[in-house]
Order: structure tokens, then sequence, then C-alpha cells
């Protein structure tokens, strides 16, 4: 059994193995409180080890850009969501909200002090050279959701769509 | 300017043609590639044309390039400089304002160039080699080794240097663009350098505060000798500088600032050509040519022995420096999703 795929930003995400994949931005969790609270696209289970939670956000890029027009309120606004997202991971898998249940049972289980992290940024059509500095910045400004959260200093991952689809994110 | 250059069998360099430079050239390649010796082949050839016919200057431009050669690669014969194993001899073909410098020798020349055309007016204006290592602390060293003792150490991209900065500032109005390119650095400075007749040595001061040159940091002293050539007026709006690594030991935002200073300058008239390793070199030249549309930035790489030339306004064309950032972004990718 494998989940539905998810289609964002112009890319085709998953299928993925049934229980592994939460679409946290369609949740009825965050449903009910997504006002002022923006958030990433969804959960992936590493497919070799479920200890690691890989947080996604989708975005697409100008093929002639090598920047978005605004970096620092697009740095911030993918901060804000991968951030929101994690807190609100745990705070699912800690049952704190009482739609819990629609969470997949291989997340409900998760061994939180345990767990890894890793927030992902995914951007279609970002060429290659592109990537480096953007994925420094961004490392920069989740510095501190790295260091409250005790993540690993390689948590932060900024993608292509060629590169997401050799990591078996997007088919 | 420098319009046009073509090189055969100089050194590590079989051949290499461009036939469009620009106000600010950057080389790029790996360790070993004859970035350096490119660099010091035009720094020759434009050192040739303006001692030629200067003052009373004896010398034709065959006996100056030759001398020139001598002491700027310190090679046993001129000869030496033809690439290991070729047939064909090695030529320098250069266009500057649209008149051609040609030479042409073989690898058993000692030190009579045998052919040399030359149809490029005499020049007034100087241009200088900015060595990677600065120069201010080996002041007298250099002059020393090399216009008493006569000896191999410092070639003559640091005599020239050392000798050109002892050219006493001049005072009066300086172009505008200098004036303003000294202000610019000495924000950057924080200070500035001085040659103190008195003691015979460089000094730099910061407020009331003066500093023996050898307790200074490197990159000032680095930023100070450009510094210094602006203001005693050694270089004016035709000069060419060269630059080997405008990095070294500057901070990536010194850095910045350096190039902006360049980019002025280049604007104004002066030519550069810089040979870098340097990732924000080359980032910021890559901006600074989207910005300032009057300036041409051509690119000029070299890898596995083959050289290719592209314009920065272009974008960033393919290169070890920016493959290399790339590699290590891969390399914490692999680890962050193992």
């Amino acid at each position: 059994m494998t989940s539905e795929p998810i289609i964002e930003s112009g890319m085709t995400f998953g299928p993925y193995p049934e229980g592994h994949c939460f679409y946290i931005e369609k949740s009825e969790t965050y449903r009910k409180i997504q006002e002022g609270v923006k958030i990433a696209e969804f959960l992936l289970l590493h497919s070799q080890d479920d200890s690691i939670v890989w947080i996604v956000e989708a975005k697409q890029s100008s093929p002639r850009r090598e920047s978005p027009p605004n970096f620092d309120a697009f740095i911030l606004e993918i901060q804000q969501k991968l951030t929101n997202a994690l807190t609100l991971t745990v705070a699912t898998c800690l049952k704190r909200h009482y739609n819990f249940e629609e969470l997949p049972n291989s997340f409900q289980t998760l061994d939180l002090k345990k767990a890894s992290f890793r927030l992902i940024l995914v951007i279609k059509g970002h060429q290659e050279a592109w990537l480096p500095p953007l994925q420094d910045a961004l490392k920069k400004a989740l510095n501190p959701t790295i260091k409250t959260w005790n993540l690993s200093a390689t948590s932060v991952v900024v993608l292509n769509d060629a590169m997401a689809r050799e990591q078996g994110l997007i088919s | 300017m420098i319009n046009s250059l073509e090189l055969k069998n100089f050194g590590p360099i079989h051949q290499f043609k461009c036939e469009k430079l620009g106000n600010i050239n950057l080389i790029i390649g790996g360790n070993g590639t004859g970035k350096t010796i490119l660099l010091k082949a035009l720094y020759s050839a434009m050192r040739t044309l303006e001692e030629y016919k200067r003052g009373n200057e004896p010398r034709n431009a065959s006996e100056i390039l030759a001398d020139k050669l001598y002491w700027t690669f310190e090679i046993e014969k001129i000869g030496d400089l033809v690439s290991k194993g070729a047939d064909e001899p090695l030529s320098f073909k250069l266009r500057f304002d649209g008149q051609d410098f040609y030479y042409r020798f073989g690898k058993d020349t000692t030190k009579s160039i045998q052919i040399l055309e030359n149809h490029v007016l005499p020049r007034s204006s100087n241009s200088i080699f900015l060595p990677t290592k600065e120069v201010l602390s080996l002041h007298h060293i250099i002059l020393q080794s090399r216009e008493l003792s006569k000896t191999f150490g410092f070639d003559d991209t640091y005599l020239d240097l050392a000798r050109a900065l002892r050219q006493p500032p001049t005072g009066g109005r300086n172009y505008q663009q200098f004036a303003m390119s000294r202000k610019n650095l000495s924000e950057i400075l924080e200070g500035k350098v001085e040659y103190d007749e008195k003691l015979g040595r460089w000094q730099f001061k910061k407020g009331n505060q003066k500093f023996p040159i050898g307790v200074t940091a490197e990159g000032i002293k680095k930023i100070s000798i450009l510094d210094t050539l602006l203001g005693n007026r050694y270089l004016d709006q035709n000069s060419v500088i060269f630059i080997d690594e405008p990095e070294s030991a500057l901070h990536p935002a010194a850095i910045s600032k350096f190039l902006d200073i360049i980019a002025m300058l280049a604007e104004f008239g002066i030519q550069f050509f810089m040979a870098s390793h340097s990732y924000f070199v080359i980032k910021k030249l890559f901006l600074i040519a989207q910005k300032k549309e009057r300036l041409s930035i051509p690119i000029i790489s070299v890898k596995d022995g083959r050289w290719d030339i592209a314009n920065l306004r272009e974008g960033l064309p393919d290169n070890p420096i920016i493959d290399e950032s790339i590699q290590l972004y891969k390399e914490e990718v692999e680890l962050a999703l193992q």
C-alpha cells in the first residue's frame, strides 16, 4: 500500500509507503490553527530509518533568477514554515491536539527523544550552482531552531527537483 | 587598453587567444595552470612598451623585452620560457589601442630577441603588477637585493612595485575618481600607510598612533599599496594593473569593497587583469558585471590545458571554483540525507 502522491509547486512527491507520509498542510490539525501560522507541505519518514523525519517545503524557481526577488523575505518565510512544521509535528506526536489520531501510527510511536529531523526545501528548476548559498542562508536563519531542538548540524537541506528525484523524494 | 592577446608555447600555455579583452579581466584555474605566467607575460610586454623611448632610454624594444623577461621570470636564458617539447617557437601578440605588438623566439634563445614588431605608440603611463605577497615590509630588502646585489629572488614585479612606491606623494588635486577610491580605501584601512623619510621605513598611522609595518595586518599592507600608487600618481587612467590573487590576506567583506573600488577605477579607464582562486572574487565580479553596463568583464578559465573565455555579464560559466562549492554542498546533502 502507498499513500496518494502530493502535487506541490509543479512537482509530484511520492507515492510513499503507507503510513510513512503525513500531509501536514492539509491536515485537520493544521486547518484549525492555520490563522497566522505558515507551515511546510508534508512529513516523510526516512525509507531506511524511520526514526528520521523529513519535513518538506516545496517552491518554484524563476529559471533566470539566482535569488528570489526578496531574498530575506523568502528565507524568513521558509524558516517560519519549517520551524512551525517541526513544532506542530512534535506537538501532535505528543497528542496535544485532539485530532492527533489522523497522524499515521508510525509517527505517533516515534521516540521523540531520539528522533532526528531534516528540514528540507525543494525548489523546482533552481540551478545547481544557485543552491549552495541558499542552503547556507537558510541554515543561518534556522540556526536558533537547530540549537533549541538540538538538531544535527546538517539538518537543513536545499535541493532542486533533479536532486530530490535522485533522493527518491519526487517521482 | 589591451584589446586582444594571443600566446603560443609560452611555458605551460600552449595556445591562448582572446580577441576581445575587457576593462576587468578575470583569470581562473587550478594551481600550475599558467595564470600567473599569463599575467607576467602581459606585464613584461606592457612595461617594455612603457620603457621604450622614455626619457633617455637607449635600449631598443627587443633589448628592453629580453631584460624584462629575464628579470620577471628569473630564468637562465629566455629560451627556457618556450613550452617544453614544443616544435614551434614561443610567440606573443597583443593589440594595444588598436596597434600590434608581436615577438617570437625559440628555445635556444639566450638574450637576443630577433623577431619583434612594435606599432604601439610610446606611452607615458605606467602599469603595475601587484604580487600575492605585500612588499612594504620587504621594501628595503627587495631594493637591496636587486639594485645592489643584482640577484634572483625578487622578480621584476616586486622590484618595479618597490620602486613605484618609493615615488613621493604628489601634492595638488588628484583625479576625482582616484580621490574617491582613496577615500573608500581608507574606510577599509581605518588609517593610512606612510613612508617615514627620517626612519627610512613604512609605518601604519591610525589616528595619532603609528605602528611599525611589521605588526600591521597583511590585508592592510596590501590595500595600502594601491592607495599609495593612486596617491603618488604613479598610476593614471591609462594604466594597466595586474593583480595576482587579489583575495590573499583579505577578509571576504574587504574583498568585496576592494573590488568595488577596482570597478570604479575601471570605469575611469584603468584596465585590470586578475588571477584568482576565490569564490568571493568571482561572485562579486559577476554582480559588478550585472550592475555596471559600461564594464566588460571577461572570465578566462583554464582546465587541463584548455583555455575558455566567457563574459560575466552573460552569467557564470562552468568553472572549478563554483564546482568545488557545489561539491562541498553535495557532500553536505549526502551527509544529511543518508
